[in-house]
C-alpha cells in the first residue's frame, strides 16, 4: 500500500516540487555567482543570506507542507478518500513523512549539485564535502520544524491555524537565536532555539559535526513525529 | 421481511461537538440483507452519524458496531468490509478515476472483478481528471469505489446528491440489485420518496434524534394502496365497494381508492366497468415519511 501512496502523493505535489527544485537550482548558482569577491574572500563567504539561508527557504516548504498533512486543506485534500478506506492513520501520515523527507533530500541534492557547480564555474576554493555536511545538518533542521509543524497539522482543524502555529513558533525560534547570539547575558536563548544548531558559515569554514546539536535536532524530528501520530489518531477528521 | 442477525448494531450512539449535540443517544440496529433507510433533513446528523460508523470521528458517548466490530477502535476492520458513498465526498481534481480505482483495489486487497463491469455500467472515464468531469460522473465514480470490492454492507450517505435524473436512474437500479443479491444497506437519504421505495425499514432523524421507526411492509400494509380510477360510466358506489376497498374521494368520474390486500377482487370488479385510467398514487406514504421527518409524527394512519 505504502507504494501507491507514495506515487499518489508524489503526482499531486508534483508541480509544487518541480517548482521548489527550479527555485533552489538557481538560488543556489546565484549565491555563488553574486556573492561579490568570492574567489579571494573565502573566510567571508557562506553566512546566511548567500548558502546558508538555503535551507531556510526548505523551512518555508516544510512549514506549508507540513501544516497540509493533516488537517483538513480547503481544496485538494488526501484525506477526502484516504478516510473511507481500510488504512490506519499512521500509515497516512508516515507516507507523507516519508515522502517529505525524500522530497526534501532531493531538494537539497538540487541545491547542492547547483552551488558546487557554480563554484567550480567561478573556481571559488571552497570545500564540495563540508558544504554536503553543511546541506545535511540543514536537511535534520527541516526535517526537526516539520515535526513540529506536523504536531500543529494533527491538532489543528484546518491548514491555515496549523501554518499560523507552527510558522509563529519558527519565527520566534529564529528570533530567539538570533537575540541570543548577540547579546551574551542571553546565550540561552540561542540554546533553546533549533537554529542554534545549524549554523553553516562556521561548517563551511571547518567542516566539523557537533552530534550534540545533531541529537538534539534529530530527538526533535523523532519526537515530534511521535507526538503528531498520537495527536492524530485520536482527533476527529474533516471529510 | 423478517430481521436477521444484525450487521450494524448503535448503541445510544452520541455525538456533542462543543455544546451542539449533531447526535443524541441513537438506537437501532440493521439485520443482515436488510435496508435500513434514515429519513432526516440536512443538517439533522445523518453525515455525522457515518462519520461516527467509519471510525471518521470519535462518539462522545455510545456505541456503534458494525457486524461485530467497534467502529470507533477497529476502524480498519469495519472500513475494510464496507463500501460506502458519502455525499459530502470530494475527489482531488488532479487526480483520474483510475488513480482512485487502483488505489481503492490496493487499499481493500481486492480482486478487479466487478471493475470492468461498474466501469461500463457508470460511464466513468478512467482516465480523465476529476477536475474536469462533470459532478455527476464524480459521484458516479464515489457508487463505484463503493461497490467495487463486493463489500458485505453498503453505506450509502445521501447518494444521489448531485446525479442528474439519468444517473439516478442507473442508481436506483444498481441500489435494487443489491437490495436483492441480499447486501446490507444503511441509506440516509432527505428525500421521502426514495426511502419510501427503497427501505425495508425507514427511521427519521429529527435534531440528532432517531424517532419514528416504522417497517415498511407492515406500514404499507396499515395503509394499503392507494389507487386512482377514472371510469368512463357513472359507477354506483354500491356495486364498487368491497372489504378491502375503500373510496378515499370521489370527483365524478374520477375516484380515489385504498386497496388494502391482494389486488384480484379489485381486477375482478373493475371488469364490470369500462375505466379510462389507473395509476397508484404514492403520496400518501411520501406525505407521512415527509411529515415524520418534519417531527411531527406518522399522524392518524400509524
Amino acid at each position: 500500500m505504502s507504494v501507491p501512496l507514495f506515487l499518489l502523493q508524489l503526482k499531486m505535489s508534483g508541480l509544487a516540487l518541480s517548482s521548489w527544485a527550479l527555485a533552489l537550482l538557481v538560488f543556489g548558482a546565484l549565491s555563488v555567482f553574486w556573492t561579490p569577491g568570492i574567489a579571494e574572500q573565502q573566510t567571508t563567504f557562506l553566512p546566511y543570506p548567500t548558502l546558508g539561508s538555503l535551507p531556510i527557504y526548505l523551512v518555508v516548504y516544510a512549514l506549508i507542507f507540513g501544516s497540509g498533512c493533516l488537517a483538513r486543506r480547503p481544496s485538494d485534500d488526501w484525506l477526502l478518500i484516504l478516510g473511507t478506506l481500510p488504512l490506519r492513520r499512521h500509515q497516512i501520515a508516515l507516507g507523507k513523512s516519508v515522502f517529505f523527507a525524500l522530497a526534501l533530500l532531493a531538494l537539497a541534492l538540487v541545491g547542492w549539485v547547483s552551488t558546487a557547480l557554480a563554484g567550480e564555474i567561478v573556481e571559488a576554493d571552497f570545500d564540495v564535502g563540508y558544504l554536503a555536511i553543511s546541506a545535511s545538518i540543514g536537511f535534520l533542521l527541516v526535517m526537526a520544524v516539520y515535526s513540529y509543524t506536523q504536531i500543529a497539522s494533527a491538532w489543528c482543524s484546518t491548514q491555515g491555524s496549523a501554518l499560523a502555529l507552527s510558522a509563529l513558533a519558527t519565527f520566534i525560534a529564529y528570533l530567539a537565536n538570533v537575540i541570543g547570539s548577540s547579546y551574551k547575558g542571553m546565550y540561552w536563548l540561542a540554546d533553546i532555539s533549533i537554529f542554534h544548531y545549524y549554523d553553516p558559515a562556521q561548517l563551511m569554514q571547518d567542516g566539523v559535526v557537533r552530534w550534540p546539536g545533531i541529537a538534539i535536532l534529530a530527538g526533535i524530528t523523532l519526537g515530534g513525529h511521535a507526538v503528531a501520530l498520537a495527536l492524530f489518531g485520536r482527533r476527529d477528521l474533516s471529510i | 421481511m423478517s430481521r436477521r442477525q444484525p450487521f450494524i448494531q448503535v448503541n445510544d450512539l452520541t455525538k456533542h461537538f462543543g455544546n451542539v449535540a449533531a447526535l443524541e443517544g441513537i438506537h437501532f440496529d440493521v439485520g443482515e440483507g436488510e435496508t435500513f433507510t434514515i429519513l432526516g433533513a440536512s443538517g439533522s446528523g445523518m453525515t455525522t452519524l457515518f462519520h461516527l460508523l467509519l471510525g471518521l470521528k470519535r462518539p462522545t458517548r455510545g456505541t456503534a458496531e458494525v457486524l461485530g466490530f467497534d467502529c470507533a477502535s477497529q476502524s480498519v476492520e469495519v472500513r475494510r468490509r464496507v463500501g460506502c458513498v458519502l455525499g459530502s465526498q470530494r475527489f482531488h481534481p488532479g487526480l483520474t478515476g483510475g488513480e482512485y480505482m487502483d488505489l481503492s483495489l490496493a487499499a481493500h486487497r481486492s480482486q478487479e472483478s466487478r471493475r470492468s463491469e461498474l466501469v461500463e455500467r457508470l460511464k466513468i472515464n478512467e482516465s480523465e481528471k476529476i477536475g474536469n468531469v462533470a459532478d455527476a460522473e464524480a459521484t458516479r465514480l464515489a457508487w463505484a469505489l463503493a461497490l467495487m470490492h463486493n463489500p458485505a454492507i453498503i453505506l450509502l450517505d445521501n447518494p444521489f446528491h448531485r446525479l442528474d435524473e439519468s444517473s439516478r436512474r442507473v442508481m436506483f437500479n444498481l441500489l435494487e440489485e443489491e437490495r436483492s443479491k441480499g447486501a446490507t444497506i444503511l441509506l440516509t437519504t432527505d428525500s421521502p420518496r426514495i426511502a419510501a421505495r427503497h427501505s425495508d425499514r425507514v427511521g427519521t432523524l429529527v435534531n440528532g434524534e432517531l424517532t419514528f421507526v416504522r417497517d415498511m411492509s407492515r406500514l404499507n400494509r396499515k395503509l394499503g394502496r392507494r389507487l386512482r380510477i377514472v371510469f368512463r360510466e357513472d359507477v354506483d358506489l354500491q356495486d364498487f365497494i368491497s372489504h378491502n376497498l375503500s373510496v378515499v374521494s370521489r370527483n365524478g368520474r374520477e375516484w380515489v381508492i385504498t386497496l388494502d390486500g391482494e389486488a384480484g377482487s379489485l381486477l375482478k370488479r373493475l371488469g364490470k366497468f369500462s375505466v379510462e385510467d389507473i395509476e397508484i398514487v404514492e403520496d400518501v406514504m411520501e406525505d407521512i415519511l415527509m411529515a415524520m421527518m418534519r417531527g411531527h409524527g406518522p399522524g392518524p394512519y400509524v
